[in-house]
């Protein structure tokens, strides 16, 4: 029972909880100062520090489109890819970057579901990476298949060939379980967006007014109006949880169902999804401190917020620890000389670096979360989380390359080597990302303000004192 | 507080809803008919060195078909004839012509005549013409009535779609081995029983629809 | 026009030639033809916008182009050859010289271009199989590195020019009997090059005829010499061996008439009834090859050491009690094995099989003749035969051709075939002797 349903006179643990920093938002905040607060951010001028990173970002993104053309123009030859290894970079970022989104999903909607509501500081900027997230992921299919004004091929579009898309191929699942994970997670976000576009509106003038009008579809904050909008958010939560787990269970089948030794194994799906919100979370982490810095939110996302993200962090990295050592034990205990070869390979073998840089970050970094004093400092924190984000890269890197670098036949072996144009392409999917977001930041309110006012003391029925006529 | 919006705008989302389903379907299937194999290739008439006219040898005069085309039967290509299947006739029958100048130039200097292809399968795809023709699938089925052609023209799409509507249902297109050069014929009211007959008669298994049957 | 390349008004002028200081009429015109008219538009903004709008509208006219289906030619036979159907390939049998060897093929060829090649068939050497030369001798056909013309000193030249200079140089080789005279080929069986190759040497005696392959079976004949004093050639019957033991003979791949004795082999392996037996294989080499790959034990020996490895088996063969004369021996090899695979051949005396590789050395090749004697295969798994079309590689002959290059006793030198350049050893100089 969360304490705002707690009458702050007749409970004395209301006032040792706000003493004790327990509160979800510090700092004295009212409704209106809330408002200022977070309207401000989009109204005022924007700080220096975003001009930066924004030019940083945009220069990441013209990498990527000149990447782009370059491979158009030239043909996947520009990756590293060689025999063995068909499946590069592109599959390692594409899963890298559905990954991520995944926190976004879990905060919003099984978060909501639990009714954790120390989400709302965070989750609207953590849907909105999701989506940006996505979009970086669903750049690699589309680039990776070589003949990219094809690309349509992988979707069941009737055509003058007559035929379909192999539906029984995960490939084809990847094209529905991230083409509704995308419109769901969008559909989401947005309908979150409509109070607090609303807001804007309503301190806006001229031309802004329009346009936020226009996105706010007509809210008026009326009674009918808000009933509607929570079924229809309940509803979207109900819808976007299962994808939490699906999603990255149709991926991780992409690999699961080749009979390749490393990735033919059932403990695939649900050590993806765990490595998923994982790594998703070690993104939101990072984001959250910069934007935390840069705009002052220090009373909204609190240190309380940031802990148990990081406890969060703790059991995902846990779990996906847990898989890994699970998959060493099930290879030898299934007896089969090439499943064995594969991991021993993995540990042992010319990829022996990646593993342990894997192992290090994935494993290790989130166990010193165990101690209440890191999961509450800040620099240890953030370096943790940009640890997690490199090791959750490799865990992909690793799957995707060891396996198929060496696999049944030794005289078929390679060592994969990424080329300029591999490395610059995820670079640049980066500044993809980073564009979309620092524009979120610059013109969204980057907390979803009507969310965060129902947790706050004052949103309680019984805030007001009644002896002295209901203001305080 | 005023309204940013006149009244009518509540409707406009419906509509703008309603609009772009119907953009969406009517633009797709414009692409789908207009960018087709069917619109695009259909009709394509180029314009030969020599005005051969199929109608007069074929429709008029009532040639065979593999009087000229001789590889038909046994060869995955049907064969444009040699200048000399040309003068074999022509150095008796109109031995004057001037539309005849470029076969007698090409009979005396050996430089062989450069047709121009109509019917083209693309260099990805495997096509058998004896395969088909000793199956009993007609020359017409694929090529149109030639017999009415004063300049040959490409009938039928030839798309893959097309290939594969005959071979997942072929038993329309199957005709007794007198009638495979007959220009009209049409398939009598018992055609399903005549097929399975000549199918089990030939031993026919259903024609491919691998990827490797055409894409080899 | 003149003024834009004058273009540094105000500063210092600039000429390139006298003709340009002097603004000379000629130059005038010359810079009009480098320069043409309109060429000086694209510095004016609003021609230059033009232009744009030109090339705009004549990119958007290329697309449209570009969908308009290309036109491609269908080129018919004048008079058709009555053998050839269009589209159907045609086989054509023949035979491929390999060393001393031969193999039957079926080439395949469409519309008169061979395409594939693979073995005949009906002909003994093949039963329609092929291995990796002959699979890769369908490249050799359109090897732009060919030669098509007859060159001299590496300009085109044709057949009566080459036969007008030899006859003049004929003259004098006929009157010394060929002195200086060289002729170098690789191996050959042909029975019409051995006729040739006599009447060559008859008319001139006094010349040299050399051959050499970098890879072939010259150690064996060789060795065969020493042991039975005849240029002679073994033929294996696996059919009829149920032991074999290979000394570093790659028979499965990379030795002569491979695929006949890959087939065999692979019958004796085979069991279809509760009669037949299957054969063993024991291999000693050096490094992994098929025949290795195939084999029941394999023994990891030096290649240099797989002489010693035959004197050792004689000497165990003649320890087990067969009659042989087994050479005295220092080195020592796994005791067991080697006990074992004695046993094993003198178990199935007249129904094993010792061969070696053509890597080894002659002396290998005699101890392995003497061996199989012993073991009473001499005839039944193994017999010997001669043919006196073969030209079998002799390098001894090559270092004398050498040699007397270097010495400049060699006037004329004929290559039939071959590459001594990159074949010959190194350290026989003989890119130097051709110089």
């Amino acid at each position: 029972m969360s304490i705002l349903n707690k009458h702050p006179e007749r409970d004395p643990s209301v006032a040792e909880a706000v003493a004790s920093d327990e509160l979800l938002v510090t700092g004295g905040h009212t409704f209106t100062t809330l408002t200022d607060k977070v309207s401000g951010i989009v109204e005022k001028k924007t700080p220096p520090q975003w001009y930066l990173l924004f030019a940083m970002a945009i220069s990441g993104l013209l990498v990527l489109l000149g990447a782009i053309g370059w491979l158009v123009f030239e043909g996947t030859g520009i990756w590293g890819l060689n025999n063995p290894v068909g499946w590069g970079w592109a599959i390692v970022n594409f899963v890298f970057w559905v990954g991520i989104g995944h926190a976004g999903t879990l905060i919003s909607a099984i978060l909501f579901l639990l009714r954790q509501q120390w989400r709302t500081a965070i989750n609207r900027f953590a849907e909105a990476m999701t989506i940006f997230a996505v979009i970086c992921a669903l750049v690699f299919p589309g680039i990776h298949v070589g003949r990219i004004w094809l690309a349509y091929y992988m979707f069941p579009i009737p055509n003058q060939m007559l035929i379909w898309p192999n539906f029984r191929s995960p490939l084809l699942w990847d094209i529905f379980a991230v083409g509704t994970y995308f419109t769901v997670s969008t559909l989401f976000w947005y309908v979150g967006l409509i109070p607090d576009l609303a807001t804007l509106r309503d301190r806006a003038t001229k031309l802004r007014k329009k346009v936020l009008g226009f996105f706010a579809l007509g809210w008026r904050g009326g009674n009918r109006q808000w009933q509607h909008y929570e079924k229809a958010y309940l509803m979207l939560a109900g819808l976007a949880t299962p994808l939490v787990l699906s999603v990255h269970s149709v991926v991780a089948t992409d690999f699961a169902t080749s009979m390749v030794p490393g990735w033919h194994t059932t403990i695939f799906p649900p050590y993806f999804v765990a490595g998923a919100v994982f790594s998703g979370f070690g993104m939101v982490m990072t984001l959250a401190l910069i934007a935390r810095k840069i705009y002052g939110l220090e009373d909204i996302i609190t240190v309380n917020h940031l802990e148990r993200m990081n406890k969060i962090i703790l059991v995902t990295g846990s779990m996906v620890g847990y898989a890994y050592l699970s998959e060493f034990f099930i290879a030898w205990y299934s007896g089969n000389q090439f499943e064995v070869f594969a991991f021993i390979n993995r540990a042992l073998g010319p990829y022996a670096w990646a593993y342990w840089i894997m192992f290090t970050c994935n494993v290790i970094t989130p166990q010193i979360f165990w101690f209440k004093k890191v999961r509450r400092s800040i620099p240890i924190m953030f370096v943790a989380s940009i640890f997690v984000n490199i090791g959750m890269w490799f865990e992909r890197f690793v799957i995707t390359v060891t396996s198929l670098s060496r696999d049944y036949l030794p005289s078929s072996w390679d060592y994969f080597s990424p080329s300029f144009w591999d490395i610059i392409t995820f670079v640049g999917s980066f500044g993809l990302f980073f564009t979309f977001f620092l524009l979120f930041l610059r013109f969204l309110p980057m907390v979803a303000l009507s969310e965060v006012k129902g947790v706050l003391p004052e949103a309680d029925p019984h805030h007001y004192s009644h002896k002295d006529g209901g203001a305080k | 507080m005023a309204q940013i919006f006149p009244k009518w705008t509540n409707k406009a989302p419906l509509y703008v809803a309603i609009a772009s389903v119907l953009i969406i379907i009517i633009t797709g299937g414009l692409i789908n008919y207009y960018a087709s194999p069917l619109n695009i290739d259909v009709g394509y008439r180029p314009i030969q060195p020599v005005p051969y006219s199929h109608k007069v040898h074929v429709g008029d005069l009532g040639m065979d078909c593999r009087f000229c085309h001789t590889g038909v039967e046994y060869s995955p290509v049907a064969m444009i004839p040699p200048t000399k299947t040309c003068m074999n006739c022509h150095n008796m029958i109109k031995a004057d012509s001037e539309n005849l100048k470029l076969i007698r130039e090409s009979q005396q200097n050996k430089t062989p005549v450069q047709w121009v292809r109509v019917h083209k399968s693309p260099d990805y795809v495997y096509f058998d013409h004896s395969a088909h023709i000793t199956v009993g699938v007609g020359c017409a089925s694929c090529h149109g009535n030639i017999s009415e052609m004063e300049v040959v023209f490409q009938a039928k799409p030839l798309s893959m779609g097309w290939c594969l509507n005959c071979h997942r249902n072929p038993d329309d297109h199957l005709r007794p081995f007198d009638k495979i050069t007959n220009m009209t014929w049409t398939p009598p009211a018992n055609q399903a029983e005549f097929a399975a007959k000549q199918k089990a008669l030939l031993d026919i298994k259903a024609p491919t629809t691998d990827c490797t049957g055409c894409h080899r | 026009m003149s003024n834009t390349i004058n273009s540094a008004v105000g500063g210092k002028k600039y000429w390139r030639s006298l003709d340009h200081l002097a603004e000379t009429p000629e130059f005038k015109d010359l810079v009009q033809k480098e320069f043409p008219q309109g060429a000086s538009e694209l510095t004016d903004p609003v021609s230059r916008r033009k232009f744009l709008s030109l090339m705009g509208a004549s990119m958007a006219l290329a697309g449209l182009t570009s969908c308009r289906r290309p036109v491609e030619k269908i080129i018919p036979y004048v008079v058709k050859p009555e053998e050839i159907i269009p589209g159907k390939p045609q086989y054509y049998a023949t035979n491929m010289p390999f060393g001393t060897e031969s193999f039957g093929l079926l080439v395949e060829s469409h519309e008169g271009r061979p395409t594939k090649i693979e073995g005949n068939p009906s002909h003994p050497t093949t039963k329609g199989s092929s291995n990796v030369f002959m699979q890769a001798e369908m490249l050799n056909l359109y090897d732009p590195d060919r030669s098509k013309q007859i060159l001299e000193n590496g300009m085109v030249s044709n057949w009566d020019k080459y036969r007008a200079a030899w006859n003049q140089e004929a003259q004098n080789y006929s009157e010394n009997g060929g002195e200086g005279l060289a002729v170098l080929t690789e191996s050959f069986a042909s029975p019409t090059l051995k006729r040739l190759a006599n009447a060559f040497l008859e008319k001139y005696p006094r010349a040299r005829w050399v051959t050499y392959d970098s890879i072939s079976d010259e150690n064996i004949y060789k060795g065969l010499m020493a042991a039975t004093g005849v240029m002679a050639r073994p033929n294996y019957e696996f059919s009829k061996a149920s032991v074999v033991l290979s000394l570093d003979a790659d028979f499965l791949q990379m030795d002569s008439n491979d695929i006949q004795y890959s087939r065999e082999f692979a019958g004796r392996r085979r069991v279809r009834s509760e009669k037949d037996s299957m054969n063993r294989l024991y291999v000693v080499e050096g490094t992994f090859s098929i025949t290795g790959g195939m084999a029941d034990h394999r023994l990891r020996v030096q290649s240099g050491q797989v002489g010693m490895f035959a004197a050792a088996l004689a000497a165990e063969l003649k320890a087990q009690g067969l009659a042989i004369n087994a050479p005295q021996v220092s080195a020592s090899f796994d005791a067991k094995w080697l006990k074992a695979l004695a046993a094993d051949l003198i178990a199935n005396k007249g129904q094993s099989l010792v061969l070696g590789g053509r890597r080894q050395p002659a002396e290998v090749h005699a101890l392995v003749a003497l061996i199989n004697d012993a073991l009473l295969n001499t005839g039944k798994t193994v017999s010997y035969s001669v043919n006196p079309d073969a030209q079998v590689s002799n390098l001894e002959s090559l270092v004398e051709l050498t040699n007397a290059m270097n010495k400049g006793e060699i006037s004329a030198l004929f290559m039939l075939g071959g590459n001594p350049i990159y074949q010959a050893p190194a350290d026989l100089a003989f890119t130097d002797g051709l110089a």
